[in-house]
């Protein structure tokens, strides 16, 4: 995965648009996905549920979430809790889950890991389960989930250690590779560029971890030569250095996936002032952003590819997936001053994810009825949002979309047709050993 | 070769703009003696008001410019002067240092509150879509105009500054503002104009700045740091040198980029490089006549407890904590905690800062080499964790404190700042440090016979830690090393002339203060059972020196309310939301407030003194003493 942002304390602040390049798949087979909206299918009618564990009543579930919502960068994940939010809004006016309207109660880490203990523990004693967090520091709610491990955590972690613990289901696992689908396509369409790669890499841990596995999955493929690469920090905002660099290394294929949109916005703005086109540019989703094309300038982006795992959500795919049509109405109904980002995107697909869970536990829920329903999830795509993974196997998604950027907007590449869903390949994926 | 010429040119326009944002600072620092933390968060400020009117309210770009660059600017300067600033004429460099951080606070929690961070903003280049190619370089107008003012900027200020009578009359009220008005200049007329061109510059830097690096907050405010380094060769007050090193500090900064091997620990180098560069001018070029430091004004200092009191407090104190604890929820005894530790690592600041008059703004560095430790060593609990902590911290203390020994004031301040970056990047970013989870657990050290893991046994614990330590700390102060550290921060001309070896004191207590430091950081790596990359950053170590000074640091009870509020404002951000965003804003204006009270709120009188002096001196009588801490004694010192 890849997350990063704009500053913060310096380092924090590439730390946001890096979770967008996450998984991916192999070549061949197209799999259009199940785009069969719904609530989390059928609602039943209010009908003696009871109080049947903590944060359930007759009527209502309340279910907890901490995310970064101020600190240094204020607002860094305030799209996760929207996003939960905004699918929650939806799912009771179409009469909630068995009579019972879900809550979210969403609390603010404050960029503190101290906070997000606390918080964590706060909510374990009255929420149902957690839904949609996001955190730079859900290592440290992770000793109260790990501690408690009766309470459902649906939502997208960081952490390996949360994303390990048996009660923490993601919507789109990590899983501790990378998938290789892309830079097997990369190979077949661009076949000179692969052998001299050159990047710029967020210098904060998750970036040089994503990097890595990137790295190790080109190797798997075959044919990559990285001939530059550069760890950069917050304060580097101009890449002229590196543009000379790379056209004096002949390189050829650039990837940008492990920095911010900002940072990729830079980067290209520089090479097109000095006139340095290589044959791909590659951002790995970074660059699929609602303000993306506001820094960079006309025409510096033409042709810049992103493969990522989930559908074209800013609009794109609207007309062909229902679920990206409902996610922007309901996102825009809800919360209209945030544009809907990946953040939003993960809050949502994670409370499709309870919901459902939730819809399977019957009439009077509990944690483990809960946990055991998602225990039974292992094939999840949220209505063709994302690219199918397996949250209770763990397993990141081996299937990706591919997005080029054309006259400063977003186009679908791959696959071209049928106009949605994602490009597989069941073995596209490098995992690292242990 | 073509590629040697492009990466000078690429370096050189970069260094233009780390020049224009150093002389800004140099001009500053020039007319009022005090070095502005602030000046990049004016900068910031002033293009934010460019973009409204230009951008959002569609003014003309002429007239946005007129308006911003020539009155909103220079009053905005010019106010800061009068309000801050003029009270802290003949104050120490901790005490300067601190209320130009507490501003630089304030203007990022107002431009917060102002331009939401969220949204993306874009300032337009100038000339956009013209450039020139130069040495196979394509520059742009903008670029180049970058390179003009620049240099233009540094010959004009010179030449106002030296060769002109107002010019002339700035420096001369820095240098002695007796003699300069027996002359007929006033020193707060031109201390205001001082800061007004100042301020100016600032905008000029921030507006030219801002469509190269996009129009953030958070980097236009910090990207001045790596200004810094140019500003020192310039040793703060030439000009034309201060341009030179901006070129030279952006000519390194390219050719690492160039020449290092990609792939490889050296290609990690170029995040550090304007911290080694800063690290290594101030270590090399000869120190400046500080204006800044050259003034001491006696404080008066804080009742030191005694003995008795000392221990009756602490077991007061801890007794309290220990009856107060068992009605707390597991969050509140987790914040109190972390406030503990935090007031611990405080304490160390009392030594250096509060006692030594040495200002560091690296100490929660020290605390996280100290967290480090105690999860590496030894399975993560032991006593030997505790003790590698201490070790490990205290001696980079030292190491830090000897190339930086013969450094006093804002040289030794800027230093620590260089090393407490340069560790960020270089250390605790790194995967081999914190592992690709950014997170190391520490564990809590094995006590024979008693349990630690519950939060009320660790709480109770580090109470009785703060009190052992605090009563250390105040023992120091009264021995005669503590008087040693003392003299030595009010005067180290004057304790060298008595013949106390300086050299010695400030190595002792740098070691020290980094060792407790390290103490404080394993336990706070105990209290959360782990640290992560993100737990030990310069803005924490800035705060906390802030809340140290607004408290009293030079007094260990400030310390205690410091480190519990630091713990606090997490909790407040997370239940009050219509507060987030005021909380920047408290600080700055706390941390200003010293400005007026540089004693802190702990280390003024209480209640009961000023009832006491007020009664001594009679009815009637004015009491001096009652409403100041600042004992008028305008001795020189050297240096």
């Amino acid at each position: 995965m890849r997350l990063k942002r704009g500053l913060g304390l310096p380092v924090i602040v590439v730390t946001v648009g890096l979770v967008a390049a996450a998984c991916g798949g192999g070549s061949s087979s197209s799999s259009s996905s199940t785009t069969t909206t719904s609530a989390a299918s059928t609602t039943a009618p209010p009908s003696g549920g009871t109080a049947s564990d903590i944060g359930v009543t007759p009527n209502q579930v309340t279910v907890g979430n901490v995310s970064i919502l101020s600190g240094p960068v204020p607002g860094l994940f305030q799209g996760a809790p929207n996003g939960a939010d905004a699918f929650f809004a939806y799912q009771n006016s179409v009469g909630g889950v068995n009579g019972r309207k879900i809550t979210l109660k969403s609390s603010d880490d404050a960029f503190s890991c101290n906070q997000n203990q606390n918080e964590t523990q706060s909510l374990a004693g009255q929420a149902f389960a957690f839904v949609g967090s996001f955190s730079l520091f859900d290592n440290c709610g992770a000793k109260v989930l790990q501690a408690q491990p009766t309470i459902p955590d649906v939502a997208f972690s960081l952490d390996p250690v949360a994303q390990a613990l048996p009660n923490n289901f993601s919507p789109s696992p990590l899983g501790n590779g990378y998938r290789t689908g892309p830079f097997i396509y990369y190979k077949q369409q661009f076949p000179k560029a692969v052998q001299s790669v050159g990047t710029l890499v967020a210098n904060i841990p998750s970036s040089i971890a994503s990097w890595n596995n990137e790295k190790a999955a080109m190797q798997q493929v075959g044919g990559y030569h990285i001939a530059y690469e550069r760890d950069i920090n917050p304060l580097d905002t101009d890449f002229t250095s590196d543009v000379v660099r790379m056209r004096s290394a002949g390189v050829q294929m650039v990837i940008l996936g492990n920095a911010d949109y900002k940072t990729a916005a830079r980067f290209l703005n520089n090479a097109q002032q000095q006139g340095y086109k290589p044959q791909l540019v590659e951002s790995g989703g970074v660059a699929y952003d609602a303000s993306f094309f506001k820094l960079v300038n006309p025409g510096a982006a033409q042709g810049l590819l992103n493969d990522q795992t989930q559908a074209l959500y800013l609009g794109g795919d609207a007309k062909t997936t229902p679920e990206v049509q409902l996610f922007d109405t309901w996102m825009a109904k809800t919360h209209p001053g945030s544009p809907p980002d990946l953040f939003s995107v993960y809050g949502w697909t994670s409370a499709r994810l309870f919901t459902q869970a939730l819809q399977t536990a019957g009439l009077n829920p509990t944690r483990a009825s809960v946990l055991a329903a998602l225990q039974g999830v292992h094939s999840f795509n949220s209505n063709g949002l994302l690219a199918t993974g397996d949250p209770a196997g763990k397993k990141s998604p081996t299937c990706w979309v591919l997005i080029k950027v054309n006259n400063n907007q977003y186009q679908r590449l791959q696959p071209p047709s049928p106009p949605s869903g994602f490009t597989c390949n069941p073995d596209g994926q490098y995992t690292r050993p242990g | 070769m073509s590629e040697f010429l492009a990466l000078s040119v690429v370096g050189i326009v970069a260094g233009c703009i780390y020049a224009l944002t150093a002389m800004g600072l140099v001009v500053t620092y020039t007319t009022s003696g005090i070095f502005n933390f602030a000046h990049g968060a004016i900068g910031m400020v002033a293009a934010f008001m460019y973009w409204e009117l230009s951008v959002n309210q569609g003014l003309p770009t002429p007239l946005a410019l007129v308006l911003v660059l020539f009155v909103f600017a220079p009053l905005m300067g010019a106010l800061i002067e009068r309000v801050l600033m003029r009270p802290l004429h003949g104050a120490s460099v901790e005490t300067t240092l601190t209320v130009t951080i507490g501003l630089l606070l304030l203007l990022i929690g107002l431009a917060t509150i102002i331009w939401d961070p969220t949204t993306s903003r874009v300032l337009p280049q100038f000339f956009a879509g013209n450039s020139v190619s130069i040495l196979g370089v394509v520059v742009t107008w903008h670029q180049l105009t970058v390179v003009i003012v620049a240099a233009a900027v540094a010959v004009g200020m010179r030449l106002f500054l030296f060769r002109t009578r107002p010019g002339t009359a700035m420096r001369a009220v820095v240098d002695d503002p007796e003699l300069a008005s027996m002359a007929g200049a006033s020193p707060a007329r031109f201390g205001q104009y001082g800061w007004a061109i100042g301020a100016f510059l600032a905008a000029l830097a921030g507006i030219l700045l801002a469509p190269l690096v996009t129009l953030d907050i958070n980097t236009l405010t910090l990207l001045v740091i790596n200004g810094y380094a140019a500003a020192l060769v310039g040793r703060l007050k030439n000009l034309p040198l201060t341009f030179a090193g901006g070129v030279v500090l952006g000519l390194v900064e390219s050719y690492a980029v160039g020449y290092l091997p990609t792939g490889t620990l050296l290609s990690q180098i170029k995040p550090v490089v304007p911290m080694v560069f800063l690290f290594i001018v101030i270590l090399v070029v000869p120190q400046g006549r500080l204006r800044a430091a050259g003034r001491a004004i006696a404080l008066r200092v804080p009742r030191v407890a005694g003995w008795r009191e000392s221990v009756i407090a602490g077991v007061v104190f801890v007794a309290i904590t220990w009856v107060v604890s068992a009605h707390l929820s597991s969050t509140n005894l987790a914040t109190a905690g972390h406030g503990m530790a935090f007031a611990i690592i405080m304490l160390s600041l009392v030594l250096l800062v509060g006692y030594g008059g040495q200002v560091s703004l690296c100490q929660l560095t020290f605390a996280g080499l100290g967290a480090f430790a105690m999860g590496e060593v030894a399975g993560g609990g032991s006593w030997l964790g505790v003790l590698a902590g201490i070790g490990l911290a205290g001696a980079v203390g030292a190491l830090v404190a000897l190339p930086a020994i013969r450094l006093r004031g804002l040289y030794l301040a800027l230093s620590t700042l260089a090393f407490a970056e340069a560790m960020d990047f270089a250390f605790f970013q790194n995967t081999n440090v914190f592992g690709t989870g950014s997170a190391l657990t520490v564990g809590r050290v094995h006590i024979p016979g008693i349990s630690l893991q519950s939060p009320r046994a660790f709480l109770v614990l580090l109470a009785v830690v703060f009190v052992v330590v605090g009563i250390g700390v105040l023992a120091v102060r009264r021995s005669a090393f503590g008087r040693r550290l003392v003299a030595m921060g009010d005067s180290p001309s004057g304790t060298a002339t008595v013949g106390i070896n300086i050299t010695r004191t400030k190595l002792v207590v740098f070691t020290a203060s980094a060792a407790l430091a390290g103490l404080g950081g394993v336990l706070y790596g105990g209290q959360q059972n782990q640290v992560g990359a993100n737990d030990f950053q310069l803005l924490y170590s800035l705060t906390l020196l802030l809340l140290a000074s607004v408290w009293g640091i030079k007094t260990v009870t400030g310390m205690l309310f410091a480190g519990l509020l630091f713990a606090i404002f997490p909790v407040i951000q997370s239940h009050v939301p219509a507060l987030r965003d005021l909380l920047y804003l408290a600080v700055g204006l706390g941390a200003i407030s010293i400005g007026r009270n540089p004693n802190g709120v702990m280390g003024g009188k209480t209640p009961l003194e000023r009832w006491r002096d007020r009664r001594a001196a009679g009815p009637g009588q004015p009491d001096a003493t009652a409403t100041a801490d600042v004992v008028e004694e305008p001795t020189r010192v050297a240096g």
